[in-house]
């Protein structure tokens, strides 16, 4: 179940690299075994969390955008949902060009050297940082979807929101 | 509550269905002990025992490849090994000479071999290597130069002593090994510029020998020991030398370390066994086979990287792979040797590469099995020898190591 959080976030692998995937696996280049934190599990409880926090805000909030008579709409839910969506993106990417930027990924993960240790080919950029923060963003949605069927039943206000 | 039993249970099924990655627990699995040869502090004591019976008369001119070679070498164990050196002449009995180095390097010759003693007119090598066994203690290498040719006396059968000698050598050894589980032997063959008289099998004289023929260094101790005189003093840099042949073994079955290489294929590693397990191969899309590498550590064998860069030493147990070998890209982690294995489609389950003790071609090629004219390059009954050491080292296994990967 531990892997559960990573094997979501594979699906979308092909997007960021199987190198930014292996740093959040937890992979050490030092000791070459998944020995370090699984930052998917870290990201993905985030993730969980803040979709969590405003799909409940949506349907139990009683605020004006939140649970109120007049967002009942499915657009309201969808404006939501992106917000949720777009916090999740910058935290992804800022977790990882945090990593990124700090030179927390691991050497092997990073680069090709030759025998001589100059670097021959890089496989990390900051544009995969952009494109986990994407993922992210699916996965947020995943979650907003899956919460909103979980949570809506009990809304006064929004439980036909967005469909049936 | 029907829809909302509906829902949760479609939630559920979408997180449990998310399987693109590979399965397994991440463990703390830490890296194997690399399985280095400890660092002595103690400087071992080397022995040298140099054979002093008839037929080495003719290797002992002064300036020839022998003489300066013996000096050239026990001089570099000296200076980079240990200068703990005890000096021998062994033939019928073993002869202390000291420890002076110059003293000894100045009397290589062969009057200075007459002068000595003991009983110079047979050379049974079974029983020189014997006794040089017999009083090694752990803390010692023992270093045996000697022409390697059996002279088993004019009254002998030839053929049966030679085999008596095998057995002989095999009997001793395998005592040797036995009480040492870390024993280990290398034989150096080199070639020197004979002058003198050789004694055939049957102690026949043939007078006024001028041929290049070869001698033998025994290097015998424990592995730890012998590997690392092997590594600091350098056979190939030792003047005279001319690129030896080398048999070496040593005893038992090690565990190296070794690992999967990232990145070498379309592949994906085990999370809870990295190194040796990968899953979801599939085919290159480049070259559209399937393929991986395995990085190795080979360093703590005494084989030299000839041995290691050939096939034939190899036994894969999986055919279905196509592997080769090469030295491996410089790295942190101490891998000598990268295995590159592919195939057309792919084959689940181990694959698993041993490396063979095997016996070198060499020895074939420079034995005389007639001992009865001298052969330049070759040496009467030298396979017995070889093969006796060999077969006493390798009785109950005779691979070094094994690499194994699981392809889930």
């Amino acid at each position: 179940m531990e892997d559960l959080l990573g094997n979501i976030y594979c699906w979308f692998e092909s997007l960021f690299g199987q190198n930014l995937a292996e740093h959040l696996w937890g992979y050490n280049c030092e000791t070459q075994v998944y020995d370090g934190k699984n930052l998917f599990n870290s990201i993905g409880l985030i993730t969980a969390g803040v979709s969590l926090a405003f799909v409940l805000a949506y349907y139990y909030l009683p605020l004006y955008l939140f649970n109120h008579p007049r967002s009942n709409r499915w657009w309201n839910w969808l404006i939501i949902l992106l917000i949720a969506g777009i916090i999740n993106f910058f935290i992804a990417y800022g977790w990882t060009v945090n990593d990124f930027l700090n030179g927390n990924i691991g050497d092997c993960l990073m680069y090709t050297r030759d025998e001589q240790g100059n670097i021959i080919a890089q496989h990390i950029f900051k544009s995969d940082c952009w494109l986990f923060g994407l993922s992210n963003l699916f996965v947020s949605i995943l979650f907003f979807i899956g919460w909103s069927l979980v949570f809506k039943w009990w809304s006064r206000n929004c439980k036909h929101s967005p469909l049936f | 509550m029907n829809k909302v039993i509906q829902t949760l249970y479609v939630f559920a099924v979408i997180i449990l269905l998310a399987s693109c990655g590979n399965g397994g627990e991440n463990t703390d699995e830490k890296t194997p002990t690399k399985d280095s040869i400890e660092v002595e502090t103690i400087k071992p004591t080397v022995n040298v025992y140099i054979e002093n019976s008839g037929s080495m008369d003719g290797f002992v001119n002064r300036g020839n490849e022998f003489t300066s070679f013996i000096t050239s070498y026990l001089t570099d164990i000296s200076i980079k090994y240990s200068n703990d050196i005890n000096l021998y002449y062994v033939n019928s009995q073993i002869i202390q000479l000291g420890s002076d180095l110059t003293n000894f390097t100045s009397r290589l010759d062969a009057n200075s071999f007459r002068q000595m003693g003991g009983n110079r007119g047979e050379t049974h090598i079974f029983q020189l290597l014997d006794t040089i066994l017999k009083v090694k203690d752990h803390n010692s290498i023992s270093i045996f130069i000697t022409d390697g040719i059996f002279s088993p006396g004019r009254r002998r059968d030839a053929s049966n002593y030679i085999v008596d000698q095998y057995n002989g050598i095999k009997h001793a050894f395998s005592n040797y090994s036995r009480s040492n589980p870390k024993a280990a032997v290398v034989v150096y063959q080199l070639l020197s510029q004979f002058n003198g008289t050789f004694y055939d099998r049957n102690d026949r004289l043939i007078m006024n020998v001028r041929e290049e023929l070869p001698y033998y260094v025994w290097l015998i101790g424990d592995l730890a020991e012998v590997k690392k005189l092997v590594d600091n003093v350098s056979i190939t840099n030792v003047k005279s030398s001319n690129d030896p042949n080398i048999f070496a073994i040593s005893k038992g079955k090690k565990e190296i370390n070794y690992a999967v290489k990232r990145g070498s294929g379309n592949f994906k590693l085990d999370k809870s066994n990295p190194k040796k397990e990968i899953t979801n191969l599939r085919k290159d899309k480049r070259t559209g086979k399937v393929k991986f590498s395995v990085d190795a550590d080979l360093s703590g064998f005494l084989l030299n990287n000839d041995y290691l860069l050939d096939l034939s030493n190899y036994k894969s147990s999986n055919p279905n792979y196509q592997f080769h070998v090469k030295k491996a890209v410089s790295n942190p982690h101490g891998y000598t040797h990268t295995f590159e294995f592919a195939a057309d489609n792919v084959h689940k389950g181990n694959v698993t590469i041993l490396l063979k003790s095997q016996i070198p071609q060499w020895v074939e090629g420079v034995n005389d099995n007639e001992g009865l004219n001298v052969i330049p390059g070759k040496t009467f009954g030298i396979r017995y020898q070889i093969h006796g050491v060999y077969e006493a080292f390798t009785f109950n296994n005779n691979n070094y190591t094994e690499i194994t990967i699981n392809i889930k």
